[in-house]
């Protein structure tokens, strides 16, 4: 398909979404950007990246010509008009990696920085440099900057995103490590090379274990979630900081306690204006569909405390990363919902309390016609114009994604 | 209910078992054909019988005796589409197969039975696809039933679980045994255990007879102390489990439409009376049994294993046990006492008590593999039980003590666990790593096919499963995953059959793999020229492998792949 014809089936498929029936007066209006169709990629459950002048970047975790996923961009060619395109598919799994699932990273001379669950010379997940043309038109350069398992006790199946800070890469694996429950890297260029270091192995038990979500740096620590152990079982926030001689130290700041007060974080972090950390959790709260919290140390100091900002609905379970605006208001996304629910996952926007010590205000944004749990995995983006975008992993024409902006909101 | 084996019951238990054991062996026998079966020349008959959703009551999805089909020959040159047969409506069980029928005046043949949601039984030659008779399973005035409201099944529900054979010999005959559901014109809707002659497709004495029973409740579905039955608001979509001349039907809501809860049925199939009924969910809701059409599994000794679908999950235990009978999300072992099913063990995650609110914790969208004696490195046996569900964390519980439920959410009350392999899981098509297909098993590895993730195989060694798997494929499978089987002669030459869900355009239709090296790919549909294999598959049913033949579902109809003439 051409890209003609995707604007155009995009346009078609506004009209589509605008007629479907959401659970609630849409309070935005979604555009689909482009649909997925095997060939331009499937199942983007990444979220997307946004230059800050004209393109957006995203991973599909599957199709393309070979069928293990595709890097894509978006580029905005006036006037609200998005123009799609294949920068870099995934051939060859054991040198290119494969089935990329995290957001991509955006470098300082343009690189994209990604991660792919499979792939790699032992099959087990790799980290990939994409570098763009040096002239217009020209192909995007893939570099293989490491091969997971490659060692023992080594990291396996990366499933996050990276973030980069003085030049070194870090991330997340699922699996691997001392314990086989995860592992907290980081990727440090050396001359042609890239030398891997696992800074940290989750242990599991009273430790978490099995992180999915990008890392948030700042201040030199790594912060991130863990769905599963901790203390109470049902996963935490935590907090890597580096000691000397290259260690680093971690830190659960806020345990999750399961049944009302959240449950298995999946997306990562944000830190609000305040300093808390804010996010999502996939279980738990008042309706067993996950919660929006801060994790945050009082400003008396001592431990962290999580405070449940919002039930999300039945059936909703966001996965997502939450974003924030200048006004402090959080944004996020759901999957949801399977058959007894009437959208497709939803956008949702909690206002901050005008009050200290108020409540957070929800609204459902926009309802994605459905019922099977088709909606956006990741989190969204914020692009020109005071636009979010995002990715729905199983909507479309072809039922396997498409991108859509928001807008009006 | 107390949910317990009593102790004085437990001489009832040891005679079962005595001659669970000899039919369960005389079955397995049957079901992998002979170690000494001869290489079959095209057109004289095989001998591998394929009696069962994935070939035998452990639900290993091997066969074992195949040999024709090696690793060398199958490829697009020399292996492909042979013929397509289309029934009267869409085929979703998994086609079974008996070799060296004799059918009397229609002469001796390899059969192939095939059910279809239009309540109509099939069987066909093997080889040469010709109808040896079709049976429909409605009675007069009657048609297959609506979709109920629900796409899962559409637009017609007729015959959706996998059927079960009894095979006394090849010369004798013996039964099949099939669950249709029906309406009749007053638009009550019925579900029936049919048992049909395996050489003329006549009811046998007492068939067909109608499922229905009630059991005791003080849940919110109770009235007047029980629950009932309700045929128009289920449909039996786990294949059938027979054992000990008893067949198991299992039961699944319509797209969770309320109110429903687990229902198992146990019929003898000689006497066509109802054995027994067992509740998953008695006092609570949801807890339906469909494990994507997988089938429970039973050992030699009788137990019956299956995997809970999300429902209510008593975390208040007494002795261990739930304190209402409520097992929704666990893994159970079901075995008789006093005359009653009753569950003898359990396994339930930390949280199994979630559900039926979170579906992603539901352990029914597959079904349980049991796996061969295996011995740890104290010298120790282990009898195991695999499984996985929506959220991909791959489950092994010692039969012998399943671990029951511990609040602590470690899951260390498993025998072992392992979260992070097959993706986060979740509900949802979307849902990465979410097993909705069967496990198999071979040559001490065991192979799952999650939504959208490749095919990782997990190899044992001391009785315990590796982390990361040994071998995987490059490639992911569209929702809901891989079906999968499993051909080999003996431990040599095993092939990895898959039916991949989705259009030739999508990458659907039928793949094989080196059992030890799924990174290499033998064959794929998709490959020869001109669409000459091309075929679309949807979901559930496995490749029924038997005799040099493939054969796998499409739509209405079941395609045959062979060596090419």
């Amino acid at each position: 398909m051409t890209n003609k014809y995707l604007v155009l089936a995009s346009v078609l498929l506004i009209g589509m979404a605008a007629s479907g029936s959401a659970a609630s007066p849409d309070k935005a209006t979604v555009t689909t950007l482009l649909s997925f169709a095997e060939t331009n990629g499937a199942y983007p459950f990444g979220g997307l990246v946004y230059n800050g002048s004209n393109t957006l970047y995203g991973a599909a975790f599957a199709g393309g010509k070979y069928g293990y996923g595709v890097i894509y961009e978006l580029t905005e060619t006036g006037s609200g008009t998005w123009t799609p395109g294949l920068i870099y598919t995934f051939e060859n799994p054991a040198t290119d990696g494969s089935n990329p699932y995290g957001s991509l990273l955006i470098g300082s001379d343009g690189q994209l920085y990604g991660t792919t669950t499979r792939g790699g010379a032992n099959g087990l997940g790799a980290v990939f440099e994409l570098t763009p043309p040096l002239q217009q038109g020209g192909g995007w350069t893939r570099t293989l900057l490491y091969s997971f398992g490659s060692s023992a006790n080594d990291g396996v199946y990366p499933y996050g995103g990276l973030v980069m800070a003085n030049g070194v890469l870090y991330g997340t694996t699922v699996s691997g490590g001392a314990s086989g429950l995860g592992t907290v890297y980081s990727l440090m260029p050396s001359g042609d090379n890239w030398i891997e270091t696992v800074l940290y192995s989750f242990a599991g038990g009273t430790d978490v274990s099995n992180p999915y979500a990008t890392l948030t740096m700042a201040s030199g620590a790594l912060y991130g979630t863990a769905p599963y152990g901790g203390t109470n079982g049902s996963g935490a926030v935590f907090a890597l900081t580096p000691g000397t001689g290259g260690s680093w130290s971690e830190s659960l700041l806020c345990a999750f306690p399961g049944g009302t007060g959240g449950a298995n974080p999946y997306g990562g972090v944000i830190i609000g204006a305040s300093g808390g950390l804010y996010g999502a959790t996939t279980n738990g709260g008042s309706a067993s569909a996950g919660t929006i919290y801060r994790c945050a140390q009082p400003k008396t100091g001592g431990a962290w405390i999580t405070a449940v900002l919002y039930n999300l609905p039945s059936y909703a379970a966001s996965y997502s990363t939450l974003v924030t605006d200048s006004t402090g208001a959080l944004y996020g996304t759901t999957p949801g919902s399977h058959g007894n629910s009437a959208n497709d996952g939803i956008v949702f926007k909690l206002t901050p309390p005008t009050t200290t010590g108020g409540s957070w205000t929800p609204s459902t944004l926009y309802g994605f016609p459905g019922a099977l749990g088709n909606g956006p995995r990741a989190g969204l983006t914020w692009g020109p114009n005071g636009a979010l975008l995002g990715a729905t992993v199983g909507l479309g024409p072809e039922s396997i994604g498409t991108v859509f902006e928001m807008t009006g909101f | 209910m107390n949910s317990r084996c009593m102790p004085h019951a437990r001489h009832i238990l040891i005679h079962r078992a005595i001659r669970g054991l000899a039919v369960a062996t005389l079955t397995a026998l049957i079901a992998v054909g002979t170690s000494f079966a001869a290489q079959k020349k095209p057109g004289t008959g095989g001998t591998v019988n394929v009696l069962t959703f994935h070939n035998d009551q452990s639900r290993s999805g091997a066969n074992t005796a195949e040999t024709t089909l090696t690793p060398s020959n199958v490829n697009s040159n020399s292996f492909g589409k042979l013929w397509t047969f289309t029934a009267d409506g869409t085929v979703d069980a998994q086609p079974l197969l008996v070799s060296g029928l004799n059918m009397g005046n229609l002469g001796t043949h390899d059969v192939l039975y095939i059910a279809t949601e239009n309540d109509t039984l099939y069987a066909v030659d093997a080889e040469a696809s010709t109808i040896l008779w079709q049976k429909s399973l409605l009675l007069t005035g009657e048609a297959a039933s609506d979709n109920r409201g629900c796409t899962q099944i559409s637009p017609k529900m007729g015959i959706t679980a996998t059927p079960v054979i009894n095979l006394i010999s090849p010369s004798q005959g013996g039964v099949i045994v099939a669950v249709a559901m029906s309406k009749d014109s007053s638009g009550n809707y019925h579900q029936r255990v049919h048992s049909l002659s395996l050489t003329t497709g006549a009811e046998q004495t007492g068939s067909p007879i109608a499922i229905q029973g009630s059991y005791a409740s003080k849940g919110p579905q109770s009235s007047g102390g029980l629950i009932s039955f309700s045929p128009g608001g289920y449909k039996a979509r786990a294949a059938l489990l027979l054992v000990d001349n008893t067949v198991y039907v299992e039961f699944a809501s319509n797209c969770d439409t309320p109110p429903y809860s687990g229902w198992i049925f146990a019929y003898n199939i000689t006497s066509m009376t109802q054995n027994g009924i067992f509740n998953v969910s008695p006092n609570g809701e949801d807890g339906a049994l469909w494990g994507s059409g997988g089938g429970p599994a039973a050992d030699s000794d009788g137990n019956i294993y299956m995997m809970v679908g999300n429902g209510t999950f008593d975390t208040t235990l007494s002795a261990g046990f739930p304190v209402n009978g409520d097992y929704g999300n666990s893994f159970i072992r079901l075995a008789w006492s006093g005359g009653k099913l009753q569950v003898a063990d359990y396994f339930a995650s930390f949280d199994a008590g979630d559900g039926p609110t979170d579906e992603r914790v539901e352990l029914g969208s597959s079904a349980p593999l049991l796996l061969p004696t295996m011995t740890d490195n104290q010298g120790q046996p282990h009898n195991l039980l695999i499984g996985s569900g929506k959220l991909g964390t791959i489950f092994i519980v010692d039969t012998a003590n399943m671990g029951k439920y511990v609040a602590t959410q470690s899951n260390a009350n498993a025998y072992q666990h392992v979260v992070g392999s097959l993706g986060p899981g979740g509900d949802g098509n979307d849902a990465l790593g979410a097993v909705r297909t069967a496990p198999v098993y071979f040559n001490n590895m065991v192979y799952f096919g999650p939504n959208l993730d490749p095919i990782e195989a997990f190899g044992f060694q001391n009785a315990t499963m590796s982390r990361l798997p040994v071998t995987a494929t490059n490639s992911i499978f569209n929702y809901p995953g891989a079906a999968m089987s499993i051909s080999a002669n003996g431990s040599n030459n095993g092939i990895l059959w898959v039916a991949s869900p989705g259009s030739p355009s999508t990458g659907g239709g039928l793949m094989a793999y080196p059992a030890g090296d799924l990174t290499s790919l033998l064959y794929s549909s998709n490959q020869a020229g001109n669409g000459r294999d091309q075929f679309t598959y949807a979901k559930f049913a496995p490749p029924t492998v038997a005799n040099g033949m493939v054969y796998v579902t499409s739509g209405s109809s079941v395609v045959a792949f062979g060596l090419l003439p």
